[in-house]
């Protein structure tokens, strides 16, 4: 089924609109927690809550990419998982992706946020336009999709010290390319 | 801000850019097995890369990794979602059953002006053995003009080619062989595949109301005549 279809099904409050969904989309939901959360329970529980997240908010939202859209509940669910495993010294491999990202923020973590994340995430965007395909689709499977560096030489047909390399080349880049914008971090 | 801010803001990134990293990362579907087919059948012809009635310099393809289809879809749904109406069958007679459908997003560039365009890709599979059946309406045509034609079907002249295909990844540096290879037309190079592998291809173009229509198999056990028949079977299809 095609996602408009799937969307009509939500709109007219369709149950088969979560079956729809998660025939189509369900790997990559649950890819996303899984690698976030690093733990098949953790990430099924995830998975169900960004079903009935669906069936809640689809019916509210303008959506263009469901994909996407899904994608981000999957990133968002797992994410706030993550914290509170954390939180109880239960995290998965996610650290480790944070940790890389933490090199972008010049002056280290700050206790307040000076740019709102929809604007930040605009910036992030709009310096990874400007690069590569190759180097922006590497950058999206690791900060996005969360897939370990591995996964994401396999993908591609790197090694896995190429892949670290072009990362830490596209984060520096992006480091710049913020500051370089006026970009309190 | 801290790292969770930062990893936040990644998150808000465009739907264009997650979903252009979601896209599969193709080695033996349609779209580049048709392509290298051209450009395979071209260079031994004339030693260039050129198509028929529309000069093209270049063409590329995506599709996602995710099928748009599980069901087949009907004419009726890709006129809606692809813009051209091609009917397709569940089964061929050689038992190869539809298995997934994915649209493709082309575009031909000839140095002065770009066409993009939509198509769709179906996947038959049986014993485990996959083939591509492939539609689009790009105004270049199916490109194999200068191919051999292996029957006139209905009006429509069935093209075929057989080739080595050797998929390599996308940093792929050739070696002298291959670079004498790819000049005598005797392997046909095509990049994104994760590791090194050497298929036989065998592909089929034909052109009829409108659409340009191509199958393709990869080490495939059928024959020229099994995929001929395919051909024609899709071609009754559209009557």
């Amino acid at each position: 089924m095609n996602d408009k279809d799937i969307i009509e099904l939500y709109l007219n409050r369709d149950e088969c609109a979560v079956d729809e969904t998660a025939l189509k989309y369900g790997r990559l939901i649950r890819s996303i927690a899984m690698n976030i959360l690093g733990s098949a329970s953790d990430a099924e529980e995830c998975v169900n809550d960004v079903y009935l997240a669906a069936w809640n908010t689809v019916p509210c939202k303008k959506i263009d990419n469901l994909a996407a859209f899904l994608g981000r509940l999957s990133r968002n669910i797992a994410v706030n998982k993550a914290e509170y495993n954390s939180a109880k010294k239960r995290s998965g491999g996610f650290s480790k992706t944070l940790d890389e990202l933490a090199g972008i923020l010049p002056g280290g973590e700050t206790p307040e946020s000076h740019c709102a994340a929809a604007e930040l995430g605009g910036y992030i965007g709009g310096y990874l336009a400007g690069i590569s395909r190759r180097k922006r689709v590497v950058f999206v499977r690791r900060y996005w999709y969360c897939d370990e560096i591995k996964e994401i030489a396999e993908r591609y047909g790197y090694s896995e010290s190429k892949v670290k390399s072009m990362l830490m080349r596209t984060r520096n880049g992006l480091k710049k390319y913020l500051i370089g914008k006026g970009v309190e971090l | 801000m801290n790292r969770h801010d930062l990893f936040n803001a990644v998150g808000e990134i465009s739907g264009d850019i997650i979903a252009e990293a979601g896209e599969r990362h193709r080695a033996r579907r349609v779209s580049p097995i048709k392509i290298t087919a051209i450009a395979a059948a071209l260079t031994i012809a004339f030693g260039i890369t050129a198509f028929a009635a529309v000069m093209v310099v270049s063409r590329s393809s995506h599709s996602s990794n995710i099928p748009d289809y599980y069901d087949l879809p009907t004419a009726e749904t890709l006129k809606n979602d692809v813009g051209i109406a091609p009917s397709f069958p569940e089964e061929f007679q050689n038992g190869y059953r539809f298995k997934s459908g994915h649209i493709t997003y082309s575009e031909d560039a000839n140095g002065e002006t770009v066409e993009s365009y939509k198509g769709i890709d179906c996947v038959y599979e049986k014993d485990g053995d996959e083939i591509s059946v492939f539609a689009d309406a790009a105004k270049a045509g199916v490109g194999m003009d200068d191919c051999e034609t292996a029957e006139v079907y209905n009006g429509a002249e069935i093209k075929y080619i057989e080739y080595m295909n050797k998929l390599v990844p996308p940093d792929y540096e050739m070696t002298d062989r291959d670079k004498k290879d790819e000049e005598s037309g005797a392997i046909v190079f095509s990049y994104g595949s994760p590791e090194v592998k050497i298929s036989r291809m065998q592909s089929i173009g034909f052109e009829y109301g409108g659409l340009n229509y191509s199958i393709s198999a990869a080490d495939s056990p059928l024959t020229r005549e099994d995929l001929v028949q395919t051909a024609k079977e899709i071609i009754d299809m559209q009557i």
